[in-house]
């Protein structure tokens, strides 16, 4: 086997490989997409690869299929990709597992809390103010105001 | 010699992929890794299909993914893209794999049958709108129905009235006890989300 | 002419088929006695026919009817074995069916039941017919379970009753217990047969009775104790169908069927099937003299046993049961002189001839006692009425006429065929083997004669005379029975007067019965003596006294004082047999089942229970690989791909 061949036929299998542990990994959907793609470039390259080594025109033209068929496969998953991020607002893949047993928690991690930069302060209501009668809140600015009219 | 730098810059751009946090970043190695594989397909007598390719994976895709991924990426990182889902189990499965095919290639001994012609797009395309033009017309409609389905499925999606529910899905709570609950987690997410309107 | 005898079976086959649908669609009940009775009268006609017309005629013809199985070599078919005994069973049979049945159709009026009574009664006919009629053992075995089960059937017929379905349980058990024994002995005769050379028969064709006959006597010159476990074996199922000493608890507690039930199964066919066993197998009997030993001492004892009994029971219909069982073990004696091989045919013919004559008197008896009950409202307690014989006037005279026929007064049936059997064992008291036995046996057969003579005369007396006594349950005008149910009745009572004197007179009986194969014709004639004759009949006038004297002067209640009151309560609680078999037998299946059932429940079930715990368990664990995840599900099927590639590199 000519040395060409071999090398693009280990690249291609290293991309399989890729995508492989990228599917498995990664829990972004977008991404996940993204390695199937590239599982389907490496056995695309597979092709290539075949049929330079025979010195024909069907292995380039198997791949132009499987770009083909790639494409779609783009198109559908990222229609299916945007309609599910409409309805969770997440890309999360662990979000949709509404087939688990019913007896299981849901597997989407909770976000640790974050320091956020605290808004407001309590704040004493002042001297010979009733709370019940005149509750006060101190607005973003640090100044008081009273909800009562 | 080229071929090998190409090689080598389509593997690191893969481990790039798998390895960056921020999906834009694996995304964009991504199209790196399609523009190497490209240098690959001109090196394996393909110029044509490494036109076609840039094309349309690098141009059109990847593009239309990065779209998506702007479209639905807050400006920080999303617990999902910190962690990995398994990543020994994967690895390992990947690397038995990978492991496998060099096996299985190594294994292969095969000789060119004639003496190297350099390629020609022509005969390509003869052979594509000739023998296989039955092949290449109904791959060409299902790329049609495809693009029908993409814009269907958008569609959809955004005139559904179960979006208002936000759970999403119109089943009633008693078939599937919890979905509120991942709702309300990935509300929880959502809302977590910090100063994103800042 | 012969094919004729097909026409009783296919009648009343479709007897039973249309009462079958006439219980399923419950429409037309109150018609549900007509194709009994239409099919009863044409067998009954069809078997009289053959009766005449096979006088001096072929004597055994064997038909075949109906090809059961046909398997390549094996060739079954269900024969019909025409002979005197088989004949005479047929006509008893066919002809007090039709009597007893146009007697059901009055009795049995208004009953909730009356279609489903009527269906079995036809189904219970063509058992019967075919257990009579059939060639072979096996195929006989298969009708006799057949009329067991009508049987059971019909003395559970007021099933909502408790003692009803106990006395049909019971009925049952007894009978399969007898029965065991009876397939037993049959499988060890069909064994045996093969031992000696007819291996090459097929299956069930080996139980013909034409090869049975043909074989024994080398089975019995070559496997002597194997014969005679044949012959005690089947000799036990006699026994239990015949309710015989010990088997016969059932009997008296198959009185709680309806009373045509007891006048047609259990006092005249089913129960004589067993010495219809014993005649048509006497070819073999004859071989195992110690079989028939056996047989007489049995019959004997019941004779006995069941006279004394029957003296101290207050239900009417109990007395006529143990009656019917005294006078079965008389027949059983009957086959006891056959131990001397002589005389067998003879005893043969003795036992038949009682047969036909007990037949027509018990169930007149049986079906007056139905009268009595009818009118009384069910009550059949003799305490409890008397002096019926200005109430019931026509009973009277019918019952009247029927107890005669019983105790043996002369000149009426019961007279001749009981002299007939003790005649038979007055001829060899001589002889130096068995002498003292025969003379016991007559003894004790004397003094059943005795027996009956007290207890019917009692019956008689406490029904029908003293003073009028009506239960309450009778109502206001306790009625004479309709035409309908004393026409039948009129019918037997004719017979039960003449048909001794019939018999006996033209001797038709022996010259029909007598060519039984293998049975050489007697030499001599038994024809009893003046001495039993006066014997006999003075016994009975002794009985008659004793028992108006038993009756009239003291009463029932005052006798019952001092030894013969601790004699009183023996018999009256039956010697204790049923306890006897309770504590033998019921009580240790009890405790066994019970043991069973513990450890069913304490072993078996605790196993099956944890074994059905591992299927959840594993299940459990599984399911909590059912996150819904899709990574989680993609690094399984990755998982498997690579093993399945794993597994391809490693085969090469």
């Amino acid at each position: 086997m000519n040395p060409a061949t071999f090398q693009t036929l280990m690249l291609a299998a290293t991309l399989f490989a890729i995508g492989i542990v990228g599917f498995l990994s990664r829990k972004n959907m977008i991404l996940m997409f993204l390695s199937v793609e590239l599982m389907l470039a490496a056995v695309a390259m597979n092709f290539i690869a075949f049929g330079a080594h025979y010195q024909n025109y069907q292995g380039q033209l198997f791949a132009v299929l499987i770009l083909t068929i790639a494409s779609c496969e783009a198109a559908i998953g990222l229609a299916l990709v945007v309609s599910l991020f409409k309805r969770k607002a997440t890309l999360d893949i662990a979000a949709w597992s509404d087939l688990r047993e019913t007896d299981r928690e849901a597997n989407v991690e909770v976000p640790v809390e974050q320091n956020e930069p605290i808004e407001s302060y309590p704040v004493l209501t002042p001297a010979g103010t009733d709370p019940l009668v005149n509750p006060v809140r101190v607005s973003k600015d640090g100044a008081l105001d009273t909800l009562k009219a | 010699m080229l071929l090998f730098f190409y090689s080598c810059l389509a593997v690191f751009a893969g481990v790039g992929f798998l390895a960056f946090r921020q999906p834009i970043y694996s995304a964009l190695s991504f199209a790196a890794v399609v523009l190497a594989t490209c240098g690959v397909f001109v090196m394996n007598d393909a110029p044509y299909l490494a036109a076609a390719t840039m094309i349309v994976y690098t141009g059109a895709t990847i593009i239309v993914f990065l779209f998506v991924l702007m479209f639905a990426q807050r400006s920080r990182l999303q617990l999902y893209d910190l962690s990995r889902n398994a990543p020994v189990w994967s690895i390992v499965i990947g690397m038995l794999l990978f492991s496998f095919l060099f096996a299985a290639i190594r294994e292969i001994s095969i000789e060119p049958p004639a003496p190297h012609v350099p390629s020609q797009v022509a005969e390509l395309g003869k052979l594509m709108f000739t023998d296989f033009i039955w092949t290449v017309e109904i791959v060409g409609l299902l790329l049609l129905v495809a693009t029908i389905a993409a814009i269907v499925i958008a569609q959809d999606a955004q005139n559904d009235p179960a979006e208002k529910t936000e759970s999403g899905i119109n089943v009633s709570p008693a078939l599937v006890p919890v979905p509120s609950a991942s709702a309300q987690t990935a509300k929880r997410v959502a809302s977590a989300r910090p100063g994103g309107n800042r | 002419m012969l094919n004729l005898v097909w026409l009783i079976p296919l009648v009343l086959m479709l007897a039973l088929l249309a009462g079958v649908l006439i219980c399923l669609f419950r429409k037309g009940a109150e018609l549900a006695h007509v194709p009994t009775i239409v099919g009863l009268s044409i067998s009954s006609a069809v078997s009289l026919i053959l009766l005449f017309t096979s006088q001096g005629g072929v004597h055994v013809a064997i038909t075949e009817g109906y090809t059961w199985l046909s398997l390549g070599g094996m060739h079954v078919p269900i024969t019909a074995r025409l002979d005197g005994i088989g004949l005479i069973q047929l006509n008893v049979v066919t002809c007090i069916s039709l009597l007893v049945a146009v007697y059901a159709r009055g009795y049995m009026l208004g009953d909730p039941g009356y279609a489903r009574f009527f269906a079995i009664i036809s189904a219970f006919v063509f058992a019967m017919v075919m257990l009579v009629l059939v060639g072979n053992l096996f195929v006989l075995y298969a009708f006799w379970e057949g009329v067991g089960l009508c049987s059971y059937l019909l003395i559970g017929h007021w099933y909502r009753r408790p003692s009803a379905a106990k006395a049909a349980m019971k009925a049952f058990l007894v009978n399969r217990l007898a029965d065991c024994a009876f397939l037993v002995g049959i499988l060890l005769l069909w064994h045996g047969i093969g031992l000696v050379g007819a291996e090459n028969l097929a299956t069930v064709g080996r139980l013909d009775f034409d090869v049975i006959f043909d074989a024994v006597p080398a089975l019995a010159q070559r496997q002597p104790d194997l014969l005679w476990w044949v012959g005690l074996l089947l000799l036990i199922g006699a026994i239990g169908k015949s309710a015989q000493f010990p088997f016969h608890v059932w009997l008296p507690d198959a009185m709680e069927g309806p009373t045509p039930v007891s006048a047609l199964i259990h006092a005249t066919t089913m129960v004589t099937a067993g010495v219809y066993l014993l005649a048509r197998m006497s070819p073999l009997l004859l071989l195992t003299p110690d079989v028939l030993l056996i047989a007489g001492w049995l019959g004997a004892i019941t004779a006995v046993l069941g006279g004394l009994i029957a003296l101290f029971q207050d239900d009417l219909k109990r007395v006529l049961a143990y009656s019917t069982v005294s006078q079965l073990g008389l027949l059983f004696l009957a086959f006891g002189a056959g131990v001397n091989g002589e005389l067998l045919p003879l005893a043969v013919v003795a036992a038949m001839f009682h047969l036909i004559t007990h037949a027509f008197f018990k169930a007149l008896l049986f079906l007056t006692a139905g009268n009595v009950m009818h009118a009384m409202g069910d009550c059949i307690d003799m305490r409890k009425f008397g002096g019926l014989r200005k109430v019931l006037p026509s009973t009277h005279i019918l019952f009247l006429i029927g107890a005669l026929a019983l105790v043996g007064a002369p000149p009426l049936a019961g007279f001749w065929s009981k002299e007939g059997i003790l005649g038979l064992l007055t001829l060899e008291i001589g002889n130096p083997q068995y002498g003292s036995v025969f003379a016991i046996w007559l003894f004790m057969g004397l003094l059943s004669t005795l027996l009956t003579a007290i207890y019917t005369f009692r019956a008689y007396l406490r029904t029908f005379w003293g003073d009028v006594k009506l239960p309450a349950q009778a109502g206001a005008h306790p009625h004479e029975a309709t035409a309908m149910m004393l026409a039948p009745l009129y019918i037997l009572a004719v017979g039960s007067a003449l048909i001794g004197l019939v018999i006996a007179s033209t001797g038709a009986l022996a010259e029909f019965v007598l060519p039984i194969p293998f049975l050489t014709d007697p030499h001599a004639h038994p024809h009893a003596g003046w001495w039993l004759v006066i014997a006999s009949v003075g016994l009975v006038m002794a009985g008659a006294t004793i028992a108006y004297y038993s009756i009239s002067t003291s009463g029932v209640a005052a006798k019952r004082s001092g030894v013969p009151a601790r004699f009183a309560e023996l018999t009256s609680n039956r010697f204790y047999l049923d306890e006897v078999f309770y504590f033998c037998l019921v009580a240790p299946t009890q405790h066994l089942s019970k043991m069973v059932g513990i450890f069913d429940s304490q072993f078996i079930d605790r196993v099956i229970r944890r074994g059905a715990t591992i299927p959840s368990a594993i299940g459990g664990r599984l399911r909590t690989y059912q996150t819904g995840v899709l990574p989680n599900y993609a690094l399984t099927m990755a998982l498997g791909i690579v093993a399945l590639v794993a597994l391809a590199f490693l085969r090469g």
